[in-house]
Parts: C-alpha cells; sequence; structure tokens
C-alpha cells in the first residue's frame, strides 16, 4: 500500500479513536440500552405486581349480573358479592355515596357489545381502575369457560395459543423465520454504521477545512489519496465499533445461556435453526461495503461544500433521513417487489443499499436483479468517490463560503 | 549559468471566465530568496496554488518544479506555509509533526525525530505531546512553519510567514529562512511588508492585476525606477495605474 495513503488512514483512525467522546460514545450505547429495557422491564413488573395486589386486596366491590353468564361459585371464590340484575341502580347509588368502593355490572346485551361496566366510589384511582378491570375479565372468562369442566381447556381459553408456521418450497420445508436472522444481521449493521461512523467522515473533512489544513496538505496528497485514506480510516472505525458490539453481543447471548432458568428472555434463540447461504451472506456483504462506501463519499462531498463543521452537520440530514425511506413502503416491499416503486428504490442508488438489504432478508430478489443493482451501486460509489475528490479539491479553496454546485462544471 | 528550480511561462488563470493572472512569466534559482509581491487580490496566492496544483491554471501554461511539473509525489522536496493555514486542532503537536513529514515521504520514525529536533531549536520542546488548540497563536505559527521547513526543502513557500507573529520571533523566522537559503534551498516569499523584502529578497516580482509589472533583483528594481526603496516602486507602480 502507498506510504501516504498509509499514513492518511492511520492519521484518521487514531484521530478518532484517541478522542473521549469515541470510547464515551460507543460504551454509552449499551449502557443506556441496558437501562431504557432494564428500565421498562421493571416498570411494567412494577405496575402488574401493584395491579395484582389492588386486585387481591379489593373487598368491598359488588358485582351485577345482567347478564345471566356470571357463575355464583366464581363471585364466591373472589369472595365478592354478586347481586341480582334489579339491583343496577341502587348498586350505582351506593357506590355515588360511597357505601361501597366499587362496582363491576354485566349487562344484559353482553354477548353483542362484548362491554363490561365498572365504576369507582372516591374519585379517579387508576390502580383500583386497572385492578377492577382485571377482576371483572377474569370473572367473565373463568364464568364462561368453567362449564367446559376441563381445567386445560379453561387455561387455553383464558391464556389463547401461540402459533407454528411450516412453509414448503419445492418440496422443502423453509427455515421461516430463522431464514431471517442472518441477512438482516447485515441490514442491522449498515445502520448502526450509518449512525455511528458516517459522522466522523463529515467531521473530518469539516474540520480539515475549518481548521484551514486543507490547502497544506493538498500540496503535498492527491485529493484521491487523501478521501481514500479518510474513507478506509472511517471503515476501520466502523469496524472496531462493530467488533465492540459483537463481542458485547456475544457475552449478552453467554450470559442469557448462563440465566435463562433465572431471567426470562424475549426472544427464543435457536442457533442451529439459523441458515447461511453463500448467495445470500455475499448480496449482504457486497450491499454493506458499497452502501457504506456511497454514503461515505457523499458525505465528504458534503463537507468539502460547507464551510465549517456546523453548516456541514445541517447539510447532511437529509443522509440520515433518506436510507429509511425504503422503510416507509417496507408493506410494498414484502407483498409486491415487482412494482414499480420497489423496482425503483431497489435500483435508486441512495435508497438502494436498505431495499437490497430488506428484500434479501425477505428473501423476494432475484440472483440477477441484486447483482444488477449492486453494479449499480458500485458505478455510483465510483462517481460519487470521484465528485467527492473534485468538491474536496475545489472545497479547498472556499475557506468562508459554500462551495456553489455550479463551480463542479466550471 | 545553473538551471532555474521554478521555471513559469505564460501562465494564465481564470475563475468563472475571468481571467485573473495574464501571461505571468518568472524564474527562482536554488539558494535565492524570492519575493512575490502585489496588491490584495492581484493573484500571488492563485499562481503558488497553480505552480503546486491546486488549482488548474489554462492549457498553455507551462509551470516546472525542478525541472517537471509538481505533483505531490514531489512532496519531498516541498516546503509549503499557505496564507490561509492551520493544523489539526484536536491532535498533538508531535503527532501533527509527524503526520506531515510522513506525508511529504518521510518515515514515521525520521519524522518524529526531525520534528523533536525542530521543537527544541524553537524552544517547543515541552509542548511536543501537548494538543495543538492549546498553544498560543506564534506557537502554533513556530509549529506550522516546522511542518513547512523540517524536510529540508528544495522549494520553500512562505506565504505572510510574519503574520502574527512578535519581533522575537520574526527574527527567529528570518534566521531560519537565511539559513536553508544558504544551504541552497529556493524561496518564495510573499509579503506585504517592503522593508521585510529589502532586507532578505535577493530578487522579486511585482504583480498589479495578474501582470507582471516588475521583475528582477532588488537593486537592478530601484534603479530602473529611480527610487530609494521597493515601497517606493510598490506605490508608484500602483498609483500609476490608478491613474
Amino acid at each position: 500500500m502507498n506510504h501516504k495513503l498509509r499514513s492518511v488512514i492511520r492519521h484518521e483512525y487514531l484521530t478518532i479513536v484517541k478522542q473521549p467522546a469515541f470510547l464515551l460514545t460507543m460504551l454509552a450505547l449499551p449502557v443506556i440500552m441496558a437501562a431504557i429495557f432494564g428500565l421498562s422491564f421493571m416498570a411494567e413488573r412494577t405496575a402488574q405486581t401493584n395491579i395484582e395486589e389492588a386486585a387481591e386486596q379489593i373487598e368491598n366491590v359488588v358485582i351485577v349480573d345482567e347478564s345471566g353468564l356470571i357463575l355464583p361459585d366464581i363471585t364466591e371464590a373472589f369472595e365478592l358479592e354478586l347481586r341480582p340484575a334489579e339491583d343496577r341502580e341502587s348498586t350505582i347509588a351506593e357506590v355515588q355515596e360511597e357505601t361501597i368502593e366499587g362496582a363491576i355490572i354485566y349487562p344484559e346485551d353482553l354477548r353483542e357489545t362484548r362491554r363490561f361496566e365498572v365504576f369507582i366510589g372516591g374519585g379517579d384511582d387508576m390502580l383500583l381502575s386497572s385492578a377492577m378491570q382485571d377482576i371483572g375479565s377474569n370473572i367473565l372468562q373463568t364464568s364462561l369457560a368453567t362449564p367446559l369442566g376441563d381445567p386445560e381447556l379453561v387455561a387455553l381459553i383464558q391464556q389463547g395459543a401461540s402459533s407454528s408456521v411450516t412453509a414448503y418450497e419445492n418440496g422443502e420445508e423453509t427455515a421461516g423465520t430463522a431464514g431471517y436472522v442472518v441477512p438482516g444481521i447485515f441490514l442491522a449493521i449498515f445502520f448502526v454504521i450509518l449512525f455511528f461512523s458516517m459522522g466522523y467522515m463529515l467531521l473530518g473533512v469539516a474540520e480539515e477545512k475549518e481548521n484551514r489544513s486543507m490547502e497544506m496538505v493538498l500540496s503535498y496528497v492527491r485529493p484521491r489519496t487523501l478521501i481514500t485514506g479518510k474513507l478506509l480510516g472511517v471503515s476501520l472505525v466502523a469496524l472496531t465499533q462493530l467488533s465492540f458490539f459483537t463481542a458485547l453481543g456475544a457475552i449478552g447471548l453467554l450470559l442469557i445461556r448462563r440465566f435463562e432458568d433465572q431471567v426470562a428472555i424475549p426472544i427464543d434463540i435457536e442457533f442451529s435453526a439459523l441458515v447461511f447461504d453463500p448467495l445470500t451472506i455475499i448480496i449482504g456483504l457486497l450491499v454493506l461495503i458499497f452502501g457504506f462506501l456511497f454514503f461515505a463519499a457523499l458525505m465528504s462531498g458534503v463537507a468539502s461544500m460547507a464551510p465549517g463543521v456546523k453548516e456541514a452537520n445541517s447539510f447532511s440530514t437529509v443522509f440520515f433521513i433518506v436510507p429509511f425511506i425504503p422503510f416507509w413502503s417496507s408493506g410494498m416491499i414484502m407483498t409486491a417487489p415487482d412494482s414499480a416503486l420497489v423496482q425503483f428504490l431497489t435500483y435508486f442508488p441512495v435508497t438502494s443499499p436498505t431495499t437490497l438489504l430488506f428484500r434479501n432478508t425477505l428473501g423476494n430478489i432475484g440472483t440477477m436483479e441484486a447483482f444488477a443493482a449492486i453494479a449499480i451501486l458500485i458505478a455510483s460509489t465510483v462517481l460519487a468517490f470521484m465528485l467527492a475528490a473534485k468538491l474536496f479539491r475545489l472545497g479547498a479553496l472556499e475557506f468562508s463560503d459554500r462551495l456553489k454546485l455550479s463551480s463542479l462544471f466550471k | 549559468m545553473s538551471k532555474p528550480l521554478v521555471e513559469i511561462n505564460n501562465l494564465n488563470i481564470s475563475f468563472g471566465g475571468k481571467r485573473i493572472v495574464h501571461d505571468l512569466e518568472l524564474e527562482v534559482m536554488s539558494g535565492e530568496t524570492f519575493a512575490l509581491l502585489g496588491a490584495n487580490g492581484s493573484g500571488k496566492t492563485s499562481t503558488i496554488r497553480a505552480l503546486l496544483g491546486i488549482i488548474r491554471p489554462e492549457s498553455k501554461s507551462v509551470m516546472h518544479v525542478n525541472g517537471q511539473t509538481y505533483s505531490p509525489e514531489m512532496s519531498d522536496i516541498l516546503g509549503y506555509l499557505p496564507e490561509e493555514r492551520g493544523l489539526y486542532t484536536r491532535s498533538k503537536v508531535l503527532d501533527t509533526m509527524s503526520y506531515f513529514g510522513e506525508l511529504k515521504g518521510m518515515t514515521r520514525a525520521e519524522a518524529k525525530q526531525l520534528s523533536l529536533e525542530y521543537l527544541k531549536r524553537v524552544g517547543l520542546e515541552d509542548k511536543a505531546n501537548v494538543k495543538v488548540k492549546k498553544l498560543s497563536g506564534g506557537q502554533q505559527q513556530k509549529v506550522q512553519l516546522g511542518v513547512a521547513i523540517m524536510n529540508n526543502p528544495k522549494l520553500l513557500i512562505l506565504d505572510e510567514p510574519t503574520k502574527g507573529l512578535d519581533p522575537v520571533n520574526r527574527v527567529l523566522l528570518m534566521d531560519i529562512v537565511n539559513e536553508l537559503r544558504e544551504k541552497g534551498t529556493a524561496i518564495i516569499y510573499i509579503t506585504h511588508l517592503m522593508e521585510e523584502v529589502e532586507r532578505i529578497a535577493d530578487r522579486l516580482i511585482i504583480i498589479r492585476d495578474g501582470r507582471r509589472v516588475a521583475y528582477g533583483s532588488v537593486e537592478d528594481i530601484k534603479r530602473e525606477h529611480n527610487a530609494k526603496t521597493i515601497e517606493e516602486v510598490f506605490v508608484d507602480l500602483y498609483k500609476e495605474a490608478a491613474a
């Protein structure tokens, strides 16, 4: 490798990773994610526990059954008084006078409306309200299921059933959702890189311009060498971040496996069911690499046009929005991959990486179609790179004003 | 007679359809200090940028450094301190200098050693591991000069090098420039300070509206224009244009 190119790569890489902000951002992400998941999990558990405790403490609540569906044995089991239909108005009056804590009324038209009423005395009480709704549902479900006699059937009605899907392709059973995991990882990596590493490309160029070092650098290095060095330096930064997050993920998985009997795992991961299809992996890898390089080249071009970091940042927002556009059409991408819109998103360079990775995950892209779109993406990356190098050379001379696009053609 | 290190012939530069440098010609010899003079916007910086390939001149322009068109592959012979200059403020002084040394073709070890020697010479050895942004303006200027000269260049281009320097550091800079000239470096010196020109320049060119209006040795030009100082010549030439 060229000596100067190697120097630029090392300089870019070390300048970024030596920044305290880089380490802080990298370490903060898993901490913040863990905190968010932990807090929401704890909050949900605490709320559920509080509701269950409140439900257990409910005593002075009356049940009025106009529907004829509630079994007295059930209300008795809950230690609640069951009143006949004609007591409706007097019961509501008692709640208003706060002689009883509340009432649950199952109306006559419950079968049609599928709605029961809850009355609470003593003002709005979210906890009591939730607890009474829980008890109301529970009494109704149990009353309806009990005549079946079989406790398993009662549980089935109350808790519902999950489902498993088996699909066949050419007579062979497919991997199902497990087949989405490996190509889906490329999509996830693309967005991690886009959000965590791309900004460094922008900053690297914009700062060089802002601190007036560009002209000096360009007298010693060709713009193309400099841009290539920056791209490869930022690629190494992305690789460092990915390695860190992968290692963290691996540690997380090991911990989950170690404590799986004590911790409820939100997703059932079965590694043996994962599919490592070479073609899918090659497509994912190519799109990931050239998608990253394409956006990085665009970013450096944008940074070259702006007079400083602040202006470059405001310019760049569009590059953080555009890759998301295909997700707004995800329904069409899933159900109508041959539609004109999806074809456009597949081949148009700025939407192509996300669409290709998404379709590669879903498995609804043909080999020829994928490689044709990748070829366009590679050609666009080369063009973006050449454009960035030219903008970089022109931008070196514009320290205070924004570079005009028209100067590209002079 | 030895071959000039820098040769510029028929240099024409245009921006946005407007020509800003017209048929400029000049030569700079090894071991001489050559002053490039002109009012703001006269085309001095553009001439240097074209010489170094940073901007493209019109097609028939001929510019040679050491017998060939300059390219970044020849950066080992160049030292350039541009008017718009700066350093990587978030990097350490030694890292910044070493990086530029590498860009000039040195190995990292060589670049580090030469950087440390220079920092010692200008009294900044204790700042080697300090971030550039922590240095004063004058200290940053000294580091910038160090970046330009650390490779003992054959061609040194200094665009307003004393801007912002105190008298002590100005003398230090002049000493360094004279030392390099004695070693055979060709120095192109751009300045608005005419007393500096009188003190250090062997020959000069005055550019007005992108055209050469005076060219030769300091003494010859003063004699030709019947003036006591270069400042007098400069002011007369610009007054003449305004009249």
